[in-house]
């Protein structure tokens, strides 16, 4: 495995410009078509509506997600939200990953003081995150919670 | 309105039957009072499956149920 340190130290090192000098080249010519694959993923729109809502992309902030956090095992099954959605989302998950964590943690008595470490954090998610249908459920909660909210914006519209 | 289309019984059917909801409600197919006892439903069948989860849990990790029954004498333990 390739340690990125030690080729950052590599391409920061003046002690031997000259003999390294096509070395250097090379690496950075590769960093910058990494760079390129990787700005043109993350900008790349995606055509359609919200799941939701029903909007489009509003500008090139505030774009479509066509892949959502829950879903990056499963692709293809993922929903389409707007930003505002995707944000309500990611927010509604994080914390609902966050409380299965500890719930699990304290039903195996696994040291839930643990879980204010970020890295031990990351390592209770990998144990006891959530599984697919888990993540389904959630969504469906969350579904029903906006369905609500916007049949009440509907019946208000409807009023006046 | 009548709607011959069976629901997969699934996380992601109910997630696919709320969705669909919403495009009724958007194209004027639904009205607001459809909408929201859907989504009551839908809660409800979530509360369901959760309690489902949870039981099955502990199940796991070893705790035995006994079943509950109310009759007309009042709740019978055991089913006896």
């Amino acid at each position: 495995m390739m340690d990125m340190y030690e080729i950052q130290k590599f391409l920061h090192s003046t002690k031997h410009p000259e003999t390294f000098n096509e070395g250097r080249k090379r690496i950075l010519d590769l960093l910058e078509e990494i760079s390129q694959v990787y700005k043109e993923t993350m900008n790349k729109t995606v055509e359609g509506l919200c799941d939701i809502c029903g909007k489009g992309n509003t500008s090139d902030i505030f774009k479509l997600k066509d892949l959502v956090p829950g879903y990056k095992r499963r692709p293809n099954k993922s929903p389409r939200l707007c930003y505002n959605h995707f944000c309500g989302w990611n927010l509604s998950l994080t914390k609902h990953q966050f409380d299965t964590v500890y719930k699990k943690c304290h039903a195996a008595g696994d040291d839930t003081k643990k879980l204010s470490y970020f890295v031990t954090q990351s390592e209770m998610h990998s144990k006891y995150g959530l599984t697919d249908e888990e993540v389904d459920l959630h969504f469906a909660t969350y579904l029903s919670k906006q369905l609500l909210k916007e049949a009440k914006l509907y019946k208000l519209k409807e009023i006046a | 309105m009548k709607n011959n289309k069976i629901t997969e019984r699934t996380s992601a059917g109910l997630c696919s039957a709320l969705f669909e909801e919403f495009d009724l409600l958007r194209n004027g197919q639904s009205d607001p009072s459809r909408a929201s006892a859907v989504s009551k439903l839908a809660v409800q069948i979530i509360n369901t499956k959760k309690l489902e989860i949870e039981a099955a849990a502990f199940h796991k990790a070893g705790l035995r149920f006994v079943p509950l029954a109310l009759t007309a004498k009042g709740i019978s333990i055991g089913g006896k």
